[in-house]
This record gives structure tokens, C-alpha cells and sequence, in this order.
């Protein structure tokens, strides 16, 4: 009985902080059930009916071109930015090699440097390999991360077991079998939580596309909510309607994978 | 198994990745080759000229384009200028530029010379006053004006009786001569709702109202420098008197509130111009039948915004933009459709010769012959666009400082000169400014 | 034997390193030569076909005859030295409030790293319409419970859109740190606990003298993330305008102005001055890279 009371303010701390964290999300939720009358009449907390019609409003083409067009871009910049830093952080830890050191020291100096440095350079070069109306720009800014091969790096470090590899080479495996079948299943939630980030970044990204898109058929989920403005001028509710149902896919993707996402993140960051 | 799955996705992310890629290629190329051919347009006004573009359309059965609306904000228009034509990347067929920064749009080496061929433009089809607005440096017309746009005070007839003792408009225009009656009855109104109803919006409504009414004094004088001191202290004292006197609520300027005050009750004057009609009091108050009127504010009537169309010289569908814009911004039939249908009067010469082209009127505004007034006493007195590539400098270093006055009451005119002057001075460090 | 194996393998490494490095090349390295080349020229939209070598003439400006560039760089400092401690202090403090709790541990971490994953314009818009002065709910709020009298001004006056947007770093960052937290405790051996009780350590010397400096890792890799995220803010300020009807470059009076805000102004928006925009990120990277070295230095440490 007594621990219980003991506990009481702590129990109230992190709910009090928690309920911080949601009602941005909440309120906006809350928003996106009135009708624009109601919201310019001030708020309310209790939801109203207008979400239906809401988001009917909102679900137009422009929403589902976007969100295709940020899947697809989601979803190759993970691919392929996923897949060179597994092989950069493999070939990194599994092997001897002369550069190591340096490779190493530059991968964490990529790290540091500011991607705001390269922006106009790369929209020059994306200009002259004719890539500029495309989607591919936004795609291929992702490929290389540091952040990436840094995360594999030290998280093969701490579990890799090179024994492994060698009992596989003796049984004469080749290098990239090994590769594949033995050294990825054994790091599977980091492959997942960096998928996840690698997904996410690319996801909000905003700069980038602001600068290299446009035309509406290439609009990504952030043009898209810059444009919301604009599209639905005199619809305040529909406005914060799409604007919901830009961010939810997300935070249900994170909902399900949460538990990984946050055990790979954080044995990243202890074991780092 | 589970290496097995693992592996499997691996291979199908792959091979979906290679897929994706090509077919984003092939995406864009089909697009463009597409079966009808599109004129691409970057508009901040979907649905504005909806009108007059169906109805080229009907009357040009044989036009086999289309139009691609790309909504693109008006704030972001230059620089999705600048950005498409730097970085090679997509442009509209059909260039718009609005006021506010064709200084800077018409700088870039963008646009085609209406006057040479194929389109050979005859610039005395225009009134003489709109010209200034529509050349660039060499003297080309690159861009035709799709309206004059005069300006003028609009009110709310239900607010002004009750608080200003009359919704007549001429017994309106006879109360507001000068800034200091703004002030004055600013003061009167604010006290007799309690805070609830003020006089104006807010004070950058003051702001580029008074700015407008300078346009014509260009913001670069003819040695190169910026001098603009002499326009902006006077915005700046007005600003501070009337936000003194209660006259200005806290909205901004475009902002949704802002929006919803045309509706709401809570201000009585909107600076507008001929397309505020169209584009804010209709949408935003469709139930203020016969409650809006319109006269001449103290300072003159003014011209304010304007957009014109232009074609992008890399276009490949040259031919059919001039074609539509022709029809669109010169001729009888397309001037009947900007008027009904987007209320604007383009600024073609012959059509002033019709008396019955500036007659109409708008719900809203009863039985005030506002086409008239717009264009028989306003428009004469517009002053000409003077154009500069700091426009939009100065104008977003005059919007910084008067929404710093607006938050803060206790900034002096002088201390926002002060402010103005070197916040501009750091925007353009290499140019002089006076 | 042994000699050949190597022989053997030699290349592979490079060959599982090589798309990492071929594509930075490609997609990073380039670029960044190229705009370090175009930051000692005079290049804009207008001239597009004209650039001129100016020499350091763009760096010299920036570093004497800009004051915008400083101001910039000011304010990111500000907010990253104001929201920073913040939040590791608040993210430290709940993650050892929670470490016992074993029931809804997991939703409450989910909840509140729910705004690290968030988009950040998103949250740039949500908060304007949170602050909006006539019809947010800040204000009905302070309203209500009297704190108030008149409505605040949050986002046309320059000191409360501060304030605002360090809300935002702190309820952006907050859960990700308390996460990262919770973690670290979770490596500390109770061994230390159990022998500070035995020598009489109340639970407050115990947290200064065992939890903070084994968590000290953490708080490495904390400060770390939120410098490269701070130095990086532009999403979040830019649409916090934007959301409130400003198209006011920097918000009011220009307090908002993140350093990598200014870039995009002078590179992309105020008449596209490539060469100074780019002039402008390599000096950002100056100032950084004092900052970096002292992070590849702690990095190190950590290893």
C-alpha cells in the first residue's frame, strides 16, 4: 500500500509528460472532425462530425499521387541505401584490409558534414545527366549513408562471430554467399530499424524535393502539405484533414515495427 | 526459413527496385508523349480563369491541347521559377508573373519577345499605362497584363452604419480625406464595440496599401541605388498612428483569420482591388448580399497586383500558348469571359469604346455600379507599375518591420526605420540604399 | 596456404565497400566540389550562362559585411544552447522515473517517440495552429485557467515565436532522448546500487555519483544528434511561418532564421545567388567543423 502511494507522483510525472507529447496529435485530430465554421469559432476538445466529409475532401488525386510518388522514393531509397551500407559495414568489419582505417575515419566524417553543402552542385548535376523532371534525384541522394554504414559497422562489431565465416569459407562458401546467408539473418533488427530510418528520412525529407520538383505529377507527401494551402484555399478543415492523413501512415508503420525500431536504435546507440 | 525469407525479400526489393526505377523513367516519357498535348500553367489561382479557358475551348473546337494546372503558391512562384529553369527541370508552357516580383522574373532569361515573330504584338492594342509593367530592360513586351487591377477601399454597410453612422459612399469618401481620419474614427470604433470591431484588418493591410499607392516611384533611382526612404517613412508613421489609435486588429494579411473576417463581422474596411471581389468577398462571404460597398480611399485610388501571361522560350508549344492568349487577353469575346467570369477588365484600348463594357454590377455589392466605379474613376488615376528586381525586398523588409510594429506598441516610426533600413541594407550589403 | 587465402580475399572488402564509396562520390563528393567551385563565383538564375570568378570576394562578404549570416547563425546557436539542455534534462529524468515500471513501458515510449518520427513540416503547421493567436488552443487555454488576459501574439511577435519553436525542439527531441535513456540504464549493473546502499547512498547520490557518469555514453551520442539536427533546422520554422499566414523570410523579425533558412533564401529565393548561397554553406561549414571535430573526437572516445 505504501509503495503504491510512493509511486503516485511518478506514475503522474509520465503521464503528465506523455499527454504532452500526444495532444499536438490529438488536437489535430479533433480539428480535422470539424467543419472550417466550427474551427474559426475557436477549439474544442470533443471531436465533431465532419470527418467523413473531410476527408473526402481531402482524399483527392493530388493526395494519392503524392503518397505514391513518396512510396516509391521511400521505398528505393531504403532498398538501396539499405543494401550498400549492409555490404560497406560487412566488408568494413569482416575483413583486413589496408585502407580500413581511413575508410572508416571518412565514413564518420561523412557523417558530420551538412547536407545542405552539395544541394546546388547536385541540382547542376542532376541538370546535365537529365535526370531533373524525374524522381530520381530524390532517390539517389539516399544511396550513400554514412549514418548507415556506421550503424552496420557497430552493430556487426558486437555480433558478428567470425568463426562463422570462416567455417563457411572452409566449406567453401563464396564471399557473397556468406554474405547473404549467414552474416544478414544474424543481424536482422538492425537491418530493420535502419530500414525504418533510412524509410523515415527520406520520407520528410523537404528540402530536396522543394527545390527539384515541379510538376504536380512528381509532388511528394511534403509538397503535397505545402500545397495544402492552396488547394483547399477557403477549407481550413480539409487543409488540416490532409495534413493528418499525411502523417498517419507513417506513425501506424511505426506503431507496428515500434518495439524493433526502438530496441535496434537503442543497442545502436549503447553499443556505439 | 526464416534466412530463406529474408533472402527472398531482399531479391524481390531488387528486382522491385530495378522495375520501379525503369518505369519511372518510361512514366515520364509517356506523360509526355500522352495522347492530347498539354500546356503546362503554374498557378496560384486554381479555378480563377476557368471561364474564360472553357470557353476557348468551345469556341476553338479544333484546339487539340489541354491544360496542366500545377498549383504552386504564389510566394513560391519565383523561386519554382528560378529553380525549374536552373536546374533543367520542368516549365511551364504559359509564364504568369505577378506584381509583387516581376522585377526579379522578368530579369530571367526566360521569355519570349511578344513583338517579334511568330507573334508579332502590337503594344498600342494596350492602354498606355500598363506598358511600364510589361516590358523588360531592352523594351520588349515579354508578358501580356491580364487586367487593369484598381484599388479602392471596400466596406461592410451593416458594420459602417452602425459604427460610422452611414453606409453612404460618398458621405464615406467626404469622412475619410486623409490618414488622420482613419486614425481618428479608427479610435471611435475600437471604443464602441469594446475591442470587438476594428476599422481594418490589420496593419499590413495599411501597409501595402500605402506602398501600392507609390508604385509608380521606382525602388531603384537612376544612379543604381535603392531609395526608397523617402516611400516607406511616411508607411511607417501612418502604420504607428493608426496601431496607436486601436484602428488595425492583429490579422495578417492573407492568413486564414484574415480570410474569415470578410464573413465574420469583426472589421469594417478591406483595402481591395477588382479582383478582391472575385477572389475573397464572394468566396469568403457569399451570404453578404447587397452589405459590401466600395470608394475612393484617402490617397487616391491605386492599381494593386496584377499578373501577366508570358511564354516560356523553351516551350514547344509555343504556337498554341500565344494562341490561347490572344484570344484570351485581346480580343472582345475573351474580355467578355475575364469579366463575367474572373471580373477583370483587361487593358485593351478598343474595348473602352463599348460604354456597356465597365457597366455591371456584383450581388455583393447591391446595386453599386462597382464596374463603373473601378473603371471610370479609379482606373484613369492608377499609378503606373515601376518595376525593380528588389521589389520583393522591400516589400518583405516593410512586411518584417510593420509586423514587428504590430506586436510591439511600443515601437517608435523612427525605430522601424531604423529596423527597416538595416535589415534591407543586409539582404543587398553591396548596394547603396537611401 | 594461408598466404594464398589472403591472396584470395584481398579484393573483396573493396568490393563490398565500393558502392558505398562510388555512389558518395557520385551524389555527394561531386556536388560538394562543384558548389565549393561555384562559391568563388559570381552565378545567379539571371546570369545562368555567365559566371564570373569573383575570387573570396563571396567568402569575404559573408564574413565581414553580412550581418544576416551572423544572425543566422545566432539564432540556430540559440536554440540548439536553449532546447538542448532542456531536453536531456527532462528526457534523462522521465527515462529514470520510468526505469522500474514494467506495465505500459511500452506505450509510453511509443507515444512519445511518436514526435521524433512526426514530418517535420507537419509539425511546423500543426503548432501555427495550435499558437494561432484568435483561434488556437495555447491561448484558450491560458485563457481559461486565468493565466492570461489578453491573447498572446505568439507568432507576429519575434520573442514568443522563440519561445515556440524551442516547444517544438524540445517535443520533437524529448522522447527520442528519453528512449535512448531508458537504454542506457538498462546496461548499468544493479551491483552498483546495492553496494552504494550498503555504504548509506541516498537514491539522489546515487543517481549523481553512478547513473550520470555511466550513462555518460549516451549523453555523448545525445548531444551529438541533437547538434546535427540542430545545425540542420529549416522544416519546422519555415512551415511555422508559412502555417501562419507570413511569408516573412525568418518569421518575425527575422528571429526564426536558421542558418540552413538563409541558405535557401540567398541560393534559391531572394534572386538566386548560387554562388553566394554556396559561399554561405561552405562557411556554415567553418563554424561546424570545429564543432565536428570535437564530435569525431568523442565519437572516438566512446569506441
Amino acid at each position: 500500500m505504501k509503495r503504491k502511494v510512493k509511486k503516485i507522483p511518478k506514475v503522474l510525472a509520465i503521464t503528465i509528460v506523455s499527454l504532452i507529447s500526444f495532444i499536438p496529435f490529438y488536437y489535430t485530430l479533433v480539428m480535422s472532425t470539424h467543419s472550417t465554421d466550427e474551427i474559426m469559432l475557436g477549439i474544442s476538445w470533443i471531436p465533431g462530425t465532419y470527418l467523413l466529409d473531410n476527408i473526402k475532401t481531402a482524399l483527392n488525386s493530388t493526395f494519392w499521387v503524392a503518397f505514391k510518388n513518396s512510396l516509391i522514393v521511400s521505398l528505393l531509397a531504403m532498398a538501396g541505401s539499405v543494401s550498400i551500407s549492409l555490404m560497406a559495414g560487412y566488408g568494413m568489419v569482416a575483413y583486413q584490409f589496408r585502407l580500413k582505417r581511413i575508410i572508416y575515419n571518412f565514413v564518420l566524417l561523412t557523417m558530420m558534414v551538412p547536407s545542405v553543402l552539395g544541394v546546388i552542385g547536385y541540382m547542376q548535376e542532376m541538370r546535365v545527366l537529365h535526370l531533373s523532371g524525374t524522381l530520381i534525384p530524390l532517390i539517389l541522394i539516399w544511396l550513400p549513408s554514412g549514418f548507415g554504414v556506421f550503424w552496420i559497422t557497430q552493430y556487426l562489431q558486437n555480433s558478428l562471430h567470425m568463426e562463422l565465416v570462416e567455417s563457411a569459407r572452409i566449406d567453401g562458401c563464396g564471399e557473397f554467399r556468406i554474405f547473404l546467408k549467414i552474416v544478414l539473418p544474424c543481424i536482422k533488427p538492425a537491418i530493420i530499424s535502419l530500414c525504418l530510418l533510412i524509410f523515415l528520412w527520406s520520407w520528410n525529407s523537404y528540402m530536396l524535393p522543394l527545390v527539384m520538383v515541379n510538376k504536380a505529377e512528381n509532388y511528394t507527401i511534403p509538397l503535397y502539405i505545402q500545397s495544402l494551402g492552396n488547394e483547399h484555399r477557403k477549407d481550413l478543415a480539409a487543409q488540416i484533414t490532409g495534413l493528418l492523413i499525411s502523417i498517419v501512415p507513417l506513425i501506424v508503420a511505426f506503431a507496428i515495427f515500434s518495439k524493433d525500431f526502438i530496441r535496434g536504435l537503442t543497442e545502436g546507440a549503447v553499443k556505439g | 526459413m526464416k534466412r530463406k525469407r529474408l533472402l527472398t525479400a531482399m531479391v524481390a526489393l531488387g528486382v522491385t527496385a530495378g522495375l520501379l526505377g525503369s518505369g519511372i523513367h518510361s512514366m515520364a516519357e509517356e506523360e509526355a508523349s500522352g495522347d492530347k498535348k498539354k500546356i503546362v500553367l503554374w498557378t496560384w489561382a486554381t479555378g480563377q480563369f476557368d471561364a474564360v479557358q472553357d470557353a476557348y475551348f468551345e469556341s476553338h473546337p479544333d484546339a487539340d491541347w489541354e491544360f496542366e494546372e500545377v498549383v504552386v503558391a504564389a510566394e513560391d512562384y519565383l523561386t519554382k521559377l528560378q529553380q525549374g529553369y536552373a536546374s533543367g527541370g520542368d516549365m511551364p508552357d504559359l509564364l504568369m508573373a505577378e506584381m509583387g516580383w516581376r522585377g526579379s522574373a522578368f530579369a530571367l532569361d526566360i521569355w519570349e519577345n511578344l513583338e517579334a515573330e511568330p507573334y508579332n504584338f502590337d503594344r498600342s492594342l494596350l492602354l498606355d499605362s500598363v506598358i511600364s509593367s510589361i516590358t523588360n530592360d531592352e523594351d520588349q513586351v515579354i508578358g501580356v497584363e491580364n487586367a487593369l487591377n484598381p484599388a479602392f477601399m471596400m466596406y461592410k454597410k451593416d458594420l459602417a452604419r452602425e459604427y460610422l453612422g452611414t453606409d453612404d459612399r460618398a458621405e464615406l469618401e467626404a469622412m475619410f480625406q486623409t490618414y488622420d481620419d482613419y486614425a481618428e474614427w479608427g479610435a471611435k470604433v475600437y471604443e464602441a464595440s469594446g475591442g470587438a470591431v476594428t476599422l481594418f484588418p490589420g496593419a499590413q493591410d495599411i501597409s501595402n496599401m500605402m506602398m501600392q499607392q507609390k508604385r509608380n516611384i521606382n525602388n531603384v533611382d537612376e544612379n543604381g541605388d535603392v531609395n526608397v526612404t523617402e516611400k516607406v517613412a511616411p508607411v511607417f508613421e501612418t502604420v504607428k498612428k493608426l496601431s496607436d489609435a486601436h484602428a488595425c486588429g492583429q490579422l495578417a494579411q492573407y492568413s486564414t483569420e484574415w480570410s474569415n473576417a470578410f464573413a465574420d463581422g469583426s472589421v469594417i474596411f478591406f483595402p481591395g482591388a477588382s479582383w478582391s471581389v472575385t477572389f475573397w468577398v464572394e468566396p469568403y462571404d457569399p451570404e453578404g448580399i447587397d452589405n459590401w460597398g466600395m470608394f475612393t480611399p484617402a490617397g487616391g485610388g491605386f492599381g494593386w497586383g496584377g499578373t501577366c501571361y508570358g511564354i516560356y522560350k523553351n516551350s514547344e508549344m509555343k504556337e498554341e500558348a500565344w494562341d490561347f492568349i490572344s484570344w484570351a487577353l485581346l480580343t472582345d469575346e475573351g474580355a467578355k469571359y475575364m469579366k463575367e467570369g474572373s471580373g477583370f477588365f483587361l487593358p485593351v484600348k478598343s474595348l473602352y469604346e463599348d460604354p456597356e463594357y465597365t457597366k455591371g454590377t456584383r450581388p455583393n455589392f447591391g446595386d453599386q455600379e462597382i464596374n463603373t466605379f473601378m473603371m471610370e474613376e479609379i482606373a484613369p488615376n492608377i499609378p503606373e507599375a515601376s518595376l525593380s528586381i528588389y521589389d520583393n525586398l522591400v516589400s518583405d523588409s516593410v512586411n518584417m518591420v510593420v509586423q514587428m510594429m504590430a506586436a510591439d506598441a511600443g515601437m517608435t516610426a523612427e525605430s522601424a526605420m531604423d529596423e527597416f533600413m538595416m535589415d534591407l541594407q543586409a539582404k543587398i550589403p553591396d548596394v547603396t540604399i537611401k | 596456404m594461408k598466404k594464398k587465402k589472403k591472396n584470395k580475399l584481398a579484393k573483396w572488402p573493396y568490393i563490398f565497400v565500393a558502392p558505398f564509396i562510388i555512389t558518395y562520390i557520385a551524389f555527394y563528393m561531386y556536388p560538394m566540389i562543384y558548389s565549393f567551385f561555384i562559391s568563388f563565383t559570381d552565378w545567379t538564375a539571371v546570369t545562368l550562362d555567365n559566371r564570373v570568378f569573383v575570387g573570396l570576394k563571396n567568402y569575404i562578404r559573408v564574413f565581414t559585411n553580412d550581418p544576416m549570416f551572423w544572425r543566422s547563425i545566432w539564432n540556430t546557436v540559440k536554440m540548439m544552447i536553449i532546447a538542448m539542455p532542456l531536453t536531456i534534462i527532462s528526457g534523462l529524468l522521465v527515462a529514470v522515473l520510468m526505469f522500474n515500471m514494467i506495465k505500459g513501458r511500452q506505450l509510453i515510449q511509443t507515444i512519445n517517440f511518436l514526435p521524433y518520427i512526426t514530418m517535420p513540416i507537419a509539425i511546423g503547421l500543426i503548432f501555427a495552429n495550435m499558437f494561432n493567436t484568435n483561434i488556437g488552443a495555447v491561448n484558450s487555454i491560458l485563457m481559461k485557467l486565468g493565466l492570461i488576459d489578453e491573447k498572446i501574439n505568439w507568432l507576429g511577435d519575434s520573442r514568443y515565436a522563440f519561445i515556440v519553436v524551442i516547444i517544438i525542439c524540445i517535443w520533437k527531441n524529448f522522447g527520442y532522448f528519453m528512449v535512448l535513456y531508458l537504454s542506457g540504464l538498462s546496461t548499468i549493473s544493479t551491483e552498483y546500487y546495492d553496494a552504494a546502499k550498503v555504504d548509506g547512498a541516498t537514491s539522489v547520490q546515487c543517481f549523481w555519483k553512478i547513473t550520470l557518469p555511466l550513462l555518460r555514453p549516451i549523453t555523448t551520442f545525445v548531444i551529438v544528434q541533437g547538434a546535427i539536427g540542430g545545425f540542420q533546422l529549416f522544416d519546422e520554422a519555415k512551415t511555422l511561418v508559412s502555417g501562419s499566414g507570413s511569408t516573412i523570410v525568418g518569421g518575425p523579425g527575422r528571429s526564426l532564421l536558421t542558418i540552413v533558412w538563409y541558405f535557401y533564401d540567398c541560393s534559391f529565393q531572394n534572386n538566386s545567388r548560387y554562388g553566394y548561397g554556396a559561399a554561405i554553406a561552405f562557411s556554415m561549414l567553418i563554424i561546424i567543423a570545429a564543432m565536428s571535430f570535437l564530435n569525431v573526437k568523442l565519437l572516438r572516445e566512446k569506441e
